[in-house]
């Protein structure tokens, strides 16, 4: 091991003021040229379920796309890390702190924004380009990249937990969660608790089948009123900006059919540029990331 | 909110530790033209605590760039268990030996020249246990930030003073059905919460959750890995040990004790500091905890 094997993975880690915490990302190739700033887009990507910005899978697209001279910046949002488990993960919460994220790199000259997500960022994407689809007050505001994003995130997290006979039932943990945002006449609030749901992910009681939450974060990422985490009721809100929808065709854990039916969706909605790439691979995309990169790449070349 | 200036070297690196675990590390130094420019330059090797991380606030995040207005580099290590290590299973405590191994090999093959290792709170018991089994020869000194006596007493104590649910002795006896006799090796594994882990409600801020597997050898009976007074004997090179004066987390007894362990083992030069206006993490009083860690690496550097 010697010092240049190891600087090809360097990003750079920058920290963005935002209310009274700091918001962690992952620059990778900051060209200060204003020309890059004010004619390439500059890529916001969000990490998926647990993610962050030191998860191996984040470093693969940031690299290739910095070897194709563009900039982006991976954030930590609040559902990075243990946000989910210790009850401040709340789905909704994530979208100040994009505008913080879309804030600064407006500030330091991009005149461009890509926002991009996979799998629950995805969602997130989705949902922050429709509360944001304002082309004259966000005039930079330039596409939206969903990778392997469910159709709807409560409806996925029902399906899997019914094929695997969770325990607790998705019901079950929708009852519960109802005692602190919809107590019966009179009943005081509960408060929040976390959860464990073996055989969610998996038929066994082992770890990795096994998902962790508190109740408000279920709630807001897979109750059944998680309006945010649904992109169907999200993607027909996006109608001026480029939309590109990339699908897993071996995806393990998103159905064949979410992101074409996204597809329709946005385009019976009046958004005219609206692309869906299938490429061979799982919901990761393990050996295929020379494969998505590329074909993000052409779609941000064809347009910029 | 004007653009960050970077005006040291702060480099992302990823490591792969012996058994292809990847790791990631963060290393700041002062901005060079040739790597042998700091090379002489005393480095400190910073490892996270309980589901840390070299981001997390406090300690991990504000030593290095304390450090480096002094004229130090460091290097800050995430660990298996960083993050949610071991709520998956895989953060073995007894495996980070491999992990510090790791960051070790990559600062004796860059060639940095003085080593110096700070573990805080839990990993602090990492710290302990790596040195006592690797005696390495070229690391100069460590310091141990909030340290327990043992890990395992501390968390039985905990349940104990928060009417924690399960108990103690409940976890024992379900992680010895689930993890048979070899729990290493044992193919089965769950999740699990201590409701009332860390405080009086069952909200999710006072709960904790481990797989039974991490909790038998991070805060079982029989994890005495964990155990820093079994360690402590049998570390040679000069200690530091950090302590907050209003720490809530470790008692004064605990590090007394390893104190007290460490010199009757033969240990010529261990210090102790309390460092007042602080609670476990040592950083709310920059100046104290600095003043010390920056003597020690000058005291003992070639």
């Amino acid at each position: 091991m010697n010092f240049n094997e190891v600087e090809e993975y360097s990003g750079t880690i920058i920290s963005i003021p935002f209310n009274s915490h700091k918001i962690d990302a992952l620059h990778y190739h900051i060209d200060t040229h204003s020309n890059h700033r004010e004619h390439k887009p500059v890529i916001v990507r969000l990490h998926g379920v647990l993610g962050n910005i030191l998860d191996e899978t984040e470093h693969y697209l940031p690299s290739i796309l910095a070897d194709n001279d563009f900039s982006s910046v991976t954030m930590n949002t609040i559902l990075a890390n243990l946000g989910l488990f210790f009850g401040f993960g709340i789905f909704d919460d994530t979208i100040p702190q994009i505008d913080a994220v879309c804030d600064y790199l407006r500030n330091i000259g991009f005149r461009k924004i890509i926002i991009a997500g996979h799998g629950l960022g995805g969602s997130i994407a989705l949902r922050y380009c429709a509360l944001r689809n304002d082309i004259k007050r966000y005039p930079d505001l330039n596409g939206v990249i969903a990778i392997a994003t469910p159709f709807s995130m409560p409806d996925t997290i029902r399906r899997r937990w019914e094929r695997f006979g969770s325990e607790p039932s998705y019901d079950e943990v929708y009852e519960r969660a109802k005692r602190i945002f919809n107590p019966e006449d009179k009943a005081e609030p509960a408060h929040d608790e976390t959860i464990i749901v073996k055989k969610a992910h998996g038929p066994t009681n082992l770890p990795e089948h096994t998902e962790i939450y508190t109740l408000k974060t279920w709630w807001a990422l897979s109750g059944p009123e998680a309006e945010g985490a649904k992109a169907y009721k999200q993607i027909g809100n996006i109608k001026d900006i480029p939309v590109l929808l990339v699908h897993a065709s071996k995806d393990e854990i998103i159905e064949g059919r979410d992101s074409e039916d996204l597809c329709e969706i946005a385009k019976s909605n009046g958004n005219k540029d609206v692309t869906h790439v299938n490429i061979d691979a799982n919901h990761s995309f393990d050996g295929r990331h020379d494969e998505l990169a590329q074909a993000i790449i052409n779609w941000l070349n064809d347009r910029f | 909110m004007a653009e960050p200036k970077i005006r040291e070297r702060q480099r992302l690196i990823r490591l792969r530790a012996s058994d292809r675990t990847l790791l990631s590390s963060l290393l700041v130094t002062k901005d060079y033209t040739g790597i042998e420019e700091i090379l002489d330059t005393p480095i400190l090797l910073q490892i996270h605590g309980l589901l840390g991380h070299f981001l997390a606030r406090g300690t991990p995040r504000l030593l290095p760039h304390a450090l480096l207005e002094r004229g130090f580099s460091s290097m800050s290590l995430n660990t298996r268990l960083a993050f949610a290590g071991q709520f998956t299973g895989k953060g073995i405590f007894d495996d980070t030996l491999l992990d510090i191994d790791a960051a070790l090999k990559f600062l004796n093959d860059t060639g940095f020249n003085n080593i110096y290792i700070l573990g805080y709170s839990l990993g602090a018991s990492m710290l302990a246990y790596w040195f006592a089994n690797r005696k390495p020869r070229n690391v100069r000194g460590i310091v141990f930030e909030g340290i327990h006596y043992s890990t395992s007493d501390a968390q039985r104590a905990r349940l104990e003073k928060w009417g924690g649910s399960p108990t103690y002795e409940e976890i024992y006896e379900r992680a010895k059905c689930v993890l048979g006799d070899d729990p290493y090796k044992s193919k089965r594994d769950e999740i699990f919460v201590v409701y009332r882990a860390r405080g009086p409600t069952q909200e999710p801020t006072d709960n904790e959750i481990f797989t039974y597997k991490t909790w038998w050898f991070m805060m079982g009976p029989h994890a005495y890995g964990a155990m820093a007074h079994k360690q402590i004997p049998k570390i040679e090179v000069p200690i530091l040990f950090l302590r907050g004066k209003n720490d809530f987390v470790v008692h004064q007894w605990e590090v007394d004790e390893l104190v007290k362990i460490g010199e009757e083992a033969g240990n010529k030069n261990i210090r102790l500091r309390v460092v007042p206006n602080a609670r476990h993490d040592c950083m709310e009083n920059p100046e104290v905890m600095l003043e010390e860690i920056v003597k020690m690496m000058n005291s003992y550097s070639a």
